[in-house]
């Protein structure tokens, strides 16, 4: 369980004739009846985040809330920092989120936030972001992508070797031109990738309300998370074991969770002078990609 | 910011109740949560800025003791509290203002939640037997502090009886607590203001010194004690309700969903189990101290010390409040061996071991003539050898002709079944010898000053009753005249 300090709050749905109500639980008020549905999250079975709705399966029930119901951003955070925040450390519970620039809630534990945490508020730049999603696609396929490079290179070889003149005489032009077609291929792959990023960009700021919002960045020795300045109360951070591994980027350093979710440091949020003890810190606990 | 409070009075087994909701507070008093180890939960009470008590356990362990401790004074929350909560109680026990309107002061102090509020008897007793001054500046386990008490089970209701101070000691003034007895003799009642705060145990927010008169001089002391209706009941196992909440609950009472108005209940549902207050980092920084008596010269008085030991422990409540009634019938079957009568009903439990203790600490709390009588039966049952060591050591400290009888037998004989507690009766025989030589000393005494002294203690009476009986040598008539000090204390208050 993690941010549990939150103060619960009702959502109504006039469509559905429903109010509901986070907190400790999740309640159902039907508005023909004063008498409650009352869950223990514990009893959630789907967890869902889509670009419009949130979907809670239970057992024997099912309720999608409708992501206009609420009154406004800071309420869908609120709703989905409870929500997950619950759901932590549950481990029969499936979790469909997609559309996150920051890690979601269920990674978050309660932690001690010592003297020793650095930490830095701001909003996220699209350069950084950017940066993080090139990055982070390009670490992931970096050997197919050079691996093509080569291999193109090889076949221009021998397609130039095949059907050139004065092979003998022109070998070492052939090998540079085969040389830079590879170059050739691998930068316009990398270049479609910074398109994807621009593009999934372009998502975060639809779908995710988070991507406008002040975020606050904490370092510390239990660990470390990307929390929205509006729900941070200072006690929960994402324990450093769910760190899978981390990379480094002009302006960011992004550490990727066992979740597959990215939690993208900006740089530029903290002082020149801190930036590497920053990394130093991170990369001492966690491995470079 | 005023806050807002509803009540509504209400009815449940265990009787009269308030049920409060409180919504807009500056939560002056409250309990947050302080936890600095994960898989530890610590929870503070506070008020104000400062944190009162600490109750330490481990996730998900309903079922096993808390550590609780003091770690202020609430004499330093003065500022915030002012002078409301001596108000409450001078309002609601002298007589001038029914609950509903004299709790309202307090409850608006109170964090954003429901509560249920009623008047009850309590102990100011750790539950083990010592008086609370002495017993929560050292971090221990309190016997009967977990929520959940097995030997209750689910089904029954009670009034948290013991108290935790949330005074430091230096409030203990024999001058305060003199004072304090004098309105008890002038007829004044007395009462505190109790906040629950896990099992059979509350924090006493105001009524110390009252607390310490009533222990001193035997009276019942009552509390107005306030209980966040914060635990879930859910649908049985197998029904369509299963993982549903469809109750509330606290120690006091259960109520189902549909007695509750839709307002409480949405705001019990918006509130969290843990609340932080404005001064939560002050409070969780003062979280780590414990509170310290220091060197002080003070004693409590040897009135309170024996009284205190009178009182009922937390198994003797427990045992009191799982079972409604035991016939001499009962007794008997379980004598026999038997854990079912002669309708199939299971007396106690289908454990027999587990019903002659729960059996004795119910008969030593509600009836100590059937105890003493139902223990010697025991103990001189050779079946029922298993539960001697247990019954011997509720027996050592009651101070009774035939429990005398009953040691010096168990020191004369030469079955082995007894051996182990040979010890025990020979420090009993000591110790009644003693007691019977003090009551004579006493009487002789208080005799010639008892007839200036109207407003003597109940405590004194009982030592002076027992020499009677120590001069008559009598046991029959010991044994009609035996008296709990608190049972004799209503009877010289209705002389």
């Amino acid at each position: 369980m993690a941010f549990d300090a939150l103060s619960g709050f009702k959502i109504v749905v006039s469509q559905y004739n429903l109010t509901y109500i986070v907190g400790d639980y999740f309640a159902v008020f039907d508005d023909e009846s004063d008498i409650p549905e009352v869950y223990e999250w514990s009893a959630v079975k789907l967890y869902e985040e889509l670009a419009d709705h949130f979907r809670i399966a239970f057992e024997r029930a099912e309720y999608t809330i409708p992501k206009k119901s609420f009154v406004d951003n800071t309420q869908i955070i609120h709703f989905r920092t409870i929500a997950e925040g619950m759901l932590s450390g549950q481990k029969d519970v499936v979790f469909n989120v997609k559309n996150r620039i920051i890690p979601p809630k269920y990674n978050y534990s309660n932690a001690d936030l010592s003297n020793n945490a650095y930490t830095a508020t701001g909003v996220y730049a699209e350069k950084e972001i950017n940066s993080g999603s090139v990055s982070h696609i390009y670490s992931k396929i970096k050997i197919p992508i050079w691996g093509i490079a080569a291999l193109t290179a090889v076949l221009s070889f021998i397609a130039l070797w095949t059907f050139g003149k004065n092979i003998e005489k022109n070998l070492i032009f052939y090998v540079v031109i085969s040389f830079f077609i590879g170059i050739g291929v691998g930068t316009v792959i990398y270049l479609i990738l910074c398109i994807i990023a621009r593009y999934r960009y372009a998502g975060f700021l639809k779908k995710d309300v988070s991507t406008v919002e002040n975020l606050v960045f904490v370092v510390a020795p239990d660990g470390f998370g990307a929390i929205e300045q509006c729900i941070y109360c200072g006690k929960e951070l994402i324990p450093w074991s769910f760190a899978k591994y981390f990379y480094e980027t002009k302006y960011s350093i992004a550490i990727v969770c066992r979740d597959k979710s990215v939690c993208c440091i900006p740089k530029r949020l903290f002082q020149k002078s801190t930036q590497n003890d920053v990394l130093d810190y991170i990369s001492s606990r966690v491995e470079q990609d | 910011m005023k806050a807002n409070v509803s009540i509504e009075p209400l009815r449940g087994p265990a009787g009269e109740f308030l049920l409060v909701s409180v919504t807009n507070s500056d939560g002056i008093i409250g309990i947050c949560d302080t936890s600095i180890k994960s898989g530890i939960r610590r929870k503070s009470l506070y008020a104000g800025g400062e944190c009162l008590i600490d109750i330490q356990y481990r996730e998900n362990s309903d079922d096993t003791s808390r550590v609780i401790w003091q770690t202020s004074s609430i004499d330093k929350a003065k500022v915030v509290l002012g002078t409301k909560l001596p108000k409450v109680c001078e309002n609601y026990f002298g007589g001038s203002t029914p609950l509903s309107k004299a709790i309202m002061p307090v409850a608006e102090m109170l964090s954003n939640g429901i509560y249920v509020i009623h008047v009850g008897k309590v102990y100011p007793s750790d539950g083990a037997g010592n008086f609370f001054w002495d017993a929560y500046t050292v971090k221990h386990e309190i016997l009967g502090s977990a929520p959940y008490n097995p030997v209750i089970g689910d089904g029954k209701c009670y009034s948290p009886p013991f108290l935790i101070p949330t005074q430091s000691f230096s409030g203990y003034t024999e001058n305060a607590v003199g004072a304090a007895a004098e309105k008890l003799v002038n007829g004044k009642k007395l009462g505190g203001i109790a906040y629950h705060i896990s099992g059979m145990h509350s924090a006493l927010l105001e009524g110390h010194v009252n607390a310490a008169a009533c222990a001193a001089n035997g009276y019942d002391f009552n509390c107005i004690n306030i209980e966040p209706l914060n635990r879930v009941i859910y649908g049985e196992p197998g029904s369509i309700d299963e993982n549903k909440v469809v109750a509330l609950a606290c120690p006091f009472v259960k109520i189902a969903f549909d007695n509750i108005s839709r307002r409480m209940l949405e705001n019990f549902l918006m509130n969290r189990s843990v609340c932080v207050p404005r001064e939560y980092a002050e409070i969780k920084w003062k979280a780590d101290k414990m509170l310290s008596n220091g060197v002080l010269s003070r004693k409590i008085s040897s009135a309170i010390d024996r009284n205190i030991e009178g009182m009922p422990d937390a198994e003797m409540m427990a045992s009191a409040y799982a079972i409604d009634e035991l016939t001499d019938n009962d007794l008997n079957v379980l004598l026999s061996g038997s854990t079912t009568d002669s309708d199939g009903r299971v007396i106690i439990s289908q454990n027999f071991f587990e019903s002659i203790t729960y059996a004795i600490n119910f008969l030593q709390l509600k009836d100590k003539r059937r105890f003493i009588d139902f223990a010697d039966s025991v103990m001189r049952n050779p079946d029922l050898a298993g539960a001697y060591g247990y019954v011997a050591n509720r027996l050592k400290y009651v101070m009774d002709a035939k429990v005398n009888e009953l040691f010096r037998f168990i020191s004369e004989s030469e079955d082995t079944n007894y051996a182990p507690l040979k010890v025990i009766a020979e420090r009993y025989a000591k110790a009644y010898s003693d007691y019977s030589e003090g009551n004579v000393k006493r009487f002789l005494n208080s005799s010639s000053s008892a007839a200036s002294s109207s407003a003597r203690s109940a405590a004194d009476a009982l030592m002076e009753l027992g020499s009677k009986r120590g001069l008559g040598g009598d046991t029959s008539m010991a044994r009609d005249e035996t008296y709990s000090s608190l049972e004799l204390s209503k009877r010289i208050a209705n002389k």
